[in-house]
């Protein structure tokens, strides 16, 4: 007879074997898939979304879904990158639903939001220079540098053509780099 | 060719990745996740849905087409007996 691992002994299987478990209705597997992926999915819905408290609540959307969708997952070994596409998806959502495509929010109100005083000088430097950025363009460049996706895996995940991938990718470089430049000196001046 | 990126870019968004608490988020996704509806009874409560829905449509189509089987019989019975007297 075969009993189910503790909560504990979870921790130290492989995620494979997690994700499997967590197939067949298995909600204690499951909670460690949230565990083990909670951070980078939380991460990159904050540096979307701008938002702490909004991001939190788009990863716990996504992760409902994984669950509810799990046994559709073709392949345990495709658990990562489904999720993530669950994540973005979700934002993508999020988006229409409070802002028609074109609109862009304010980003000065939505970058002062969250827990500043907890964030380095660097990160509120990247985060301030995203949010900056067009929509899609912010999208693109977080999800090639943040989740080191290629221009072709952006350009399925997001719907958008590849050659608009490209573009977004290339000039949102020049211009968070730019705005990156332009922040370190006043820092260091303010630093004395 | 491979994708082209902005090795500084690259280093700020690495070096500003943070660690975040997972407890509180875990403890609260695992709230969210309802237990007894985990995929697997979902799964089991659609396919009852479908069932219920199926039989429900059988049982209004059946009589229909049944109906139309003794039409037809009455029919042809009818034209039996009128083309018998002709």
């Amino acid at each position: 007879m075969t009993t189910a691992p503790s909560s504990a002994a979870l921790g130290q299987v492989a995620e494979a074997t997690v994700v499997a478990l967590a197939m067949t209705g298995d909600a204690r597997a499951f909670c460690e898939l949230v565990r083990r992926r909670q951070g980078p999915l939380r991460n990159l819905l904050r540096r979307l979304s701008r938002d702490p408290t909004l991001a939190d609540d788009l990863a716990q959307q996504a992760f409902i879904k994984a669950w509810r969708f799990l046994p559709k997952l073709r392949s345990v070994g495709a658990y990562g990158a489904w999720l993530r596409q669950l994540a973005v998806n979700t934002y993508l959502e999020h988006l229409r639903a409070v802002a028609p495509a074109g609109v862009e929010l304010d980003p000065d109100e939505l970058a002062g939001a969250g827990d500043e005083a907890c964030r380095s000088d660097e990160r509120m430097d990247l985060d301030r220079a995203l949010a900056g950025l067009a929509r899609d363009e912010r999208l693109c460049i977080v999800l090639a540098y943040s989740e080191g996706m290629s221009h072709g895996e952006i350009s399925a995940a997001t719907a958008l053509p590849l050659g608009t991938v490209k573009s977004h990718i290339k000039r949102g470089s020049e211009r968070l780099r730019a705005q990156l430049d332009a922040y370190q000196p006043a820092r260091e001046h303010a630093h004395g | 060719m491979a994708d082209e990126l902005d090795a500084n870019l690259l280093r700020a968004f690495a070096q500003t990745e943070s660690p975040l608490p997972a407890e509180p988020f875990v403890a609260q996704t695992a709230a969210r996740l309802q237990p007894g509806r985990g995929p697997l009874r979902s799964a089991g409560l659609y396919s009852l849905i479908g069932g219920v829905l199926t039989s429900l449509a059988g049982g209004i189509l059946l009589p229909l087409r049944m109906r139309q089987t003794r039409l037809m019989t009455l029919g042809a019975a009818a034209m039996t007996i009128w083309a018998a007297f002709l």
